[in-house]
């Protein structure tokens, strides 16, 4: 997977590309391990192939830590990613826009 | 890990199935595999064997069957209680995800314990396209 990272003030974009899987998931973790001042996250997923559960378990880590301090939200979601987060219904709290 | 990807990804090309089964084959082999090297064996030594875990994909009648043996703790992923998907985020529990959403992902799932192994068979329905595919060798 690849995971790119920038920071525009307050706001932080993360672009990630490939697949959310067991071992891609604690990368992710650990890319975005250090949150501080941020106050908006982008995930920008529109080359995410595919997310497992733990892809799901480190999004919603991500979303509790930024609901704490500011907000996030998943953009370009893929066909493939949104019918996983609906399957978990992850939908429900989770922010998407196209 | 990556070796499990290559080893689904590459059957079922061989076997000629289209490639967008590819990826949800994966995934399900992640979801399974992980749990299997997580909580089958609590000794690194049965864990580390060469055959402590075996994956084995099979392409026939049109459904694709990809099978997992591993000798850990007799356990029935199956009869585990579906993970909680209703509840706000806070009260959410961990765990049980990886099965639901592989279940809901495949057309069929069993579970048997078979000479001292846990065996987990995951199905998932292609058509017949691939089928017909085998069929027309046949009459060559």
């Amino acid at each position: 997977m690849r995971i790119e990272k920038k920071k525009d003030g307050a706001a932080l974009m993360v672009s990630l590309a490939g697949r959310l899987d067991t071992v891609t998931a604690l990368e992710l973790e650990a890319a975005l391990s250090d949150l501080e001042g941020v106050q908006e996250l982008v995930l920008e997923l529109g080359a995410l192939e595919h997310t497992s559960s733990a892809g799901l378990r480190a999004l919603l880590l991500l979303h509790k830590k930024m609901a704490a301090q500011g907000k996030m939200k998943l953009k370009n979601v893929t066909p493939a990613v949104l019918d996983v987060l609906k399957m978990a219904n992850f939908t429900k709290f989770l922010t998407i826009e196209a | 890990m990556s070796e499990v990807y290559s080893f689904v990804a590459q059957t079922l090309a061989d076997c000629g199935v289209p490639a967008k089964y590819s990826p949800i084959m994966e995934m399900a082999a992640d979801e399974i595999f992980s749990n299997i090297t997580k909580y089958a064996y609590e000794d690194d030594e049965d864990k580390n064997a060469k055959d402590a875990v075996i994956v084995g994909l099979t392409v026939k009648d049109g459904a694709i069957e990809l099978r997992f043996g591993d000798r850990g703790i007799p356990f029935d992923p199956l009869s585990f209680s579906p993970a909680d998907t209703v509840s706000g985020t806070d009260e959410r529990e961990p765990g049980g995800l990886g099965i639901y959403l592989t279940r809901s992902a495949m057309d069929d799932a069993r579970y048997a314990r078979e000479g001292g192994r846990n065996v987990l068979t995951l199905v998932k329905f292609i058509g017949d396209k691939v089928g017909d595919k085998i069929e027309d060798k046949y009459r060559r």
